[in-house]
C-alpha cells in the first residue's frame, strides 16, 4: 500500500482518540500553564460529545457512524462540490446543460454588451460538429428580406397570427416559474415584439398582466380549460381565446424533458395562488396524465385538434417530442389523409428542459431535436404536405447560430425556454424543482424572489432578443440567402458520418 | 421555515404541546436572564468578578471576553432562529465555569453554572432538530 495516500479509516481512528486526548491535554495545560487553555478544553470536550453522537447514537449516516467527525468533512466537501466545480474546476466548455461559454454569450446579449471574442473558438472543430456555411458572396444587408411568418394562413382564417422575428418564448408555466419571472418575460416579450407561450399552468393571470402576445398551452391536465372530469370545457376555452392578447392555442402532447409522462409540479412549489389558478389542492405533487383522454389514436387526435381550432377560432398548434419517426409518420399520413392540419407542429428535442422531471425521463427518453426535426420535415415533404403547416423547433437553441441551423434543418420558427431563463439571470444552479432557486426565477419564496426586479429583467429579455436577432440577420447575410425561408441543408456543413448528412455533401 | 410563505402540510413541524412550550420559554428566560446579568456584571467591572478573574489570571481581557460571550449567548437564546446556537454557546461558557470552580475557584457557587448548563441542555434538547449538522439526523 502506498504511504502517500490518505487513509480515511486510519485517520479517523487517530482522530477519534485524539479528540478526547486533546481535551484531557488542554485540561492539564489549563491547570498548570494558564486558565486560557480551558477554551480548548471546552471546545474538545464538546467535540468529543458530538463525535460520540455521530458514532453511537445517530443511525442515518454510515460514514459518520464509522468515521465520526472526520467523516463530517466528507459531507461538507460534497455539499460544496458543485459550487467549487462550477467556480474553479469546470472548464469553460464542459458544464451541462449549458457550458459557461454558451451562458456567457446569453448574459452578454441580455446585458446589451456587444463584445467580440478574441483569439479563437473554444468549441470543437472535430469531425462531429455541424457548422454553418458562409457564401463567397454575402448578401448586402439592405437586400435582406424582413422575417415574416403567418400561422393559420393555410386555413385562411381571419385570426391568422404573423410574427416578424423567428424566436418565441417556449412554454413555461406560472408555477414552474415565479411571478416576477413570468412578468419579466411577458413585459420583455412585449417590448421586444415577440410572442410568449403560457405553459400548462392554468389561467395565465401574470402572463396577461404585462401585455405580451400569448400562446395558450393546453397541457394534458387542461388546467384553465378543464371540466370536472378532466376533459376539455369548450366554454372555458372560448372565453380564454376571446382575450385580445391570446393569439394562438397549443395542445401539448409531450415535452422533451419527460416524453410519455405528464407535467409535474412538486408540492414544495404549490402556493395558494397556483392552486387556485390550476384548480388543484395544496400539499401534494400535481401530476398531469401522460396523454389527453380525448386522444387515443390518430383519428381521435386529429378530431380533437380540429375541435380546438373551431372552438377557439385561433391558429392552433401541437407540441410533442418525437419518440419514433415511424409512429410520427403514421400520424402525419393520417393528417394528409383526413386533411386536418394543426397550424403548427412544435418539435421538442429530448434535450429539452423542465422545472421537474423524473431522472430516467430527463436523461434517457426522446429523440434529440435535430434528427427529429429533420425527420418530420422530410416526412412532411415526402407526403407533399410541408406547405400545410409550420414547424417550430425547441431544444437548447439559445443563440442565433443555433436558430439558423434549426431553420436550415426544416424549422420555420424557434422556441426557446432556457435561453430566456438565462437572460433573466439564471445561473444554472439546477434547483428549479425544490423552490430554492437562488435567483428567484423558479422559487416562490418571498426572500428569493426579492432579487428579481421586473423592470430590470424585462429589459434584459428585450436586449437578448434584439441582440440575437441582430446576429441572426448578420448570419443570414453571410450565408448568402436573401431571407430565412431560403435556408436549407446546403447552408450547413454536416460531417459525412452524421446520420443527418443524408442528402448533404461534405 | 419562516421564509416559506406556504409550507406544505407535511413540511410543517408538528405542533409543540403547551407544557413543552412553557418549559422551553421558562428555560430560555432563565438561561438568558442569568447569562445576561452575569455578562453585564463582568463587562461593567463588578469588583467580585475582577477578583475572580485575577484568581484565574485572566484580568482584564478574559473577563471582557467571557462577559461578551455570555451576553451574546443570552441574546441568541431569546431569538427563535438562533436559540440552539445561543444554548450551545452558553453551555460552552458554563463548562468553562464549572472547570474553573473544580480546578481553581473551589466548589462554592458552582450550582449557578450547573443550573445554566442544565437550562441550556433543555433548550438544546427541545430544539434539537434546528441544530446544524446533526439536526437532520435526529428522528426522535
Ligand atoms: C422551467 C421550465 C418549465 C417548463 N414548463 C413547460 C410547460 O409547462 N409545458 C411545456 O410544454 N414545456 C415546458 N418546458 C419545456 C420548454 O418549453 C421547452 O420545450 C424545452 O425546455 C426546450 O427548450 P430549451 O432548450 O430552449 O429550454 C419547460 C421548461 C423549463 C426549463
Amino acid at each position: 500500500m502506498s504511504t502517500a495516500k490518505v487513509d480515511l479509516h486510519r485517520l479517523s481512528r487517530v482522530a477519534n482518540w485524539a479528540i478526547p486526548g486533546l481535551a484531557v491535554a488542554s485540561l492539564v495545560a489549563g491547570m498548570t500553564v494558564s486558565f486560557w487553555f480551558h477554551f480548548l478544553t471546552v471546545f474538545f470536550l464538546l467535540l468529543t460529545v458530538m463525535n460520540l453522537f455521530y458514532r453511537f447514537v445517530q443511525t442515518r449516516h454510515t460514514i459518520l457512524r464509522n468515521f465520526g467527525a472526520i467523516g463530517q468533512l466528507r459531507y461538507v466537501m460534497e455539499s460544496l462540490g458543485p459550487e467549487l466545480r462550477q467556480y474553479f474546476f469546470s472548464n469553460d466548455t464542459e458544464e451541462r446543460p449549458f457550458s459557461r461559454v454558451e451562458r456567457a454569450e446569453v448574459y452578454r446579449k441580455a446585458k446589451g454588451i456587444d463584445a467580440a471574442v478574441a483569439f479563437g473558438s473554444q468549441l470543437e472543430f472535430g469531425p462531429k460538429e455541424i457548422k454553418l456555411r458562409h457564401s463567397m458572396y454575402p448578401t448586402p444587408h439592405d437586400e435582406l428580406e424582413p422575417f415574416r411568418l403567418t400561422f393559420g394562413e393555410e386555413r385562411g382564417i381571419a385570426s391568422a397570427y404573423t410574427i416578424d422575428k423567428p424566436i418565441m418564448i417556449s412554454a413555461m408555466s406560472f408555477g414552474a416559474l415565479s411571478e416576477p419571472a413570468v412578468r419579466s418575460l411577458s413585459r420583455g416579450a412585449k417590448h421586444a415584439g415577440i410572442a410568449m407561450n403560457t405553459g400548462e399552468g392554468g389561467w395565465p393571470k401574470h402572463h396577461l398582466e404585462e401585455g405580451a402576445d400569448l400562446i395558450f398551452q393546453m397541457g394534458t391536465a387542461k388546467f384553465g380549460v378543464r371540466d370536472e372530469g378532466g376533459l376539455l370545457d369548450d366554454a372555458k376555452l372560448r372565453k380564454l381565446a376571446a382575450l385580445p392578447q391570446m393569439k394562438m392555442i397549443e395542445i401539448k402532447f409531450s415535452q422533451g424533458a419527460k416524453p410519455g409522462k405528464g407535467g409535474l409540479l412538486p408540492k414544495e412549489k404549490i402556493t395558494a395562488e397556483i392552486a387556485e389558478l390550476r384548480g388543484v389542492p395544496m400539499g401534494e405533487d400535481v401530476v398531469s396524465p401522460p396523454s389527453h383522454p380525448e386522444c387515443y389514436d390518430n383519428a381521435s387526435t386529429l378530431e380533437f385538434i380540429q375541435r380546438v381550432q373551431e372552438v377557439s377560432g385561433l391558429p392552433t398548434g401541437i407540441k410533442f417530442c418525437v419518440g419514433s419517426l415511424d409512429q410520427t409518420a403514421e400520424f402525419l399520413r393520417e393528417m394528409a389523409h383526413s386533411k386536418i392540419f394543426p397550424d403548427y407542429i412544435a418539435i421538442d428535442g429530448g434535450e429539452g428542459g423542465t422545472g421537474a422531471a423524473p431522472k430516467p425521463y430527463l436523461d434517457s427518453f426522446g429523440m434529440p431535436l435535430m434528427p427529429a426535426l429533420r425527420g418530420v420535415h422530410t416526412i412532411l415533404t415526402d407526403l407533399e404536405i410541408r406547405d400545410r403547416t409550420k414547424l417550430i423547433a425547441a431544444g437548447k437553441l439559445i443563440g442565433a447560430a443555433k436558430w439558423t441551423m434549426a431553420l436550415a434543418m426544416g424549422a420555420d420558427a424557434i422556441y426557446s425556454a432556457r435561453g430566456f431563463m438565462l437572460a433573466l439571470g439564471c445561473i444554472q444552479a439546477l434547483h428549479c424543482g425544490d423552490n430554492t432557486c437562488p435567483v428567484g426565477i423558479t422559487s416562490h419564496d418571498r426572500t428569493l424572489k426579492h432579487g428579481l426586479v421586473i423592470s430590470d429583467k424585462a429589459q434584459r429579455v428585450q436586449q437578448y432578443v434584439h441582440g440575437s436577432v441582430h446576429d441572426f440577420e448578420e448570419i443570414l447575410c453571410s450565408t448568402g440567402v436573401k431571407s430565412a425561408r431560403e435556408l436549407c441543408m446546403d447552408n450547413l456543413y454536416v460531417p459525412p458520418q452524421s446520420i443527418l448528412a443524408g442528402e448533404n455533401r461534405a | 421555515m419562516t421564509t416559506d410563505p406556504n409550507p406544505s402540510p407535511e413540511a410543517a413541524p408538528a405542533a409543540r404541546p403547551l407544557w413543552l412550550s412553557l418549559l422551553l420559554w421558562t428555560c430560555k428566560l432563565g438561561a438568558a436572564g442569568i447569562l445576561g446579568y452575569a455578562g453585564y456584571l463582568k463587562l461593567t467591572s463588578n469588583p467580585g468578578d475582577i477578583e475572580l478573574f485575577e484568581t484565574l489570571g485572566m484580568e482584564p481581557f478574559g473577563r471582557y471576553l467571557i462577559g461578551g460571550l455570555e451576553c451574546t449567548a443570552a441574546g441568541l437564546i431569546l431569538i427563535r432562529q438562533s436559540a440552539v446556537y445561543g444554548a450551545f454557546l452558553g453551555l460552552g461558557v458554563m463548562c468553562g465555569a464549572i472547570i474553573g470552580h473544580l480546578t481553581v475557584l473551589g466548589p462554592a457557587h458552582i450550582e449557578g453554572a450547573i443550573l445554566v448548563a442544565v437550562l441550556c441542555l433543555v433548550i438544546l434538547y427541545v430544539r434539537r432538530r434546528d441544530a446544524p449538522f446533526i439536526g437532520n439526523m435526529i428522528d426522535w
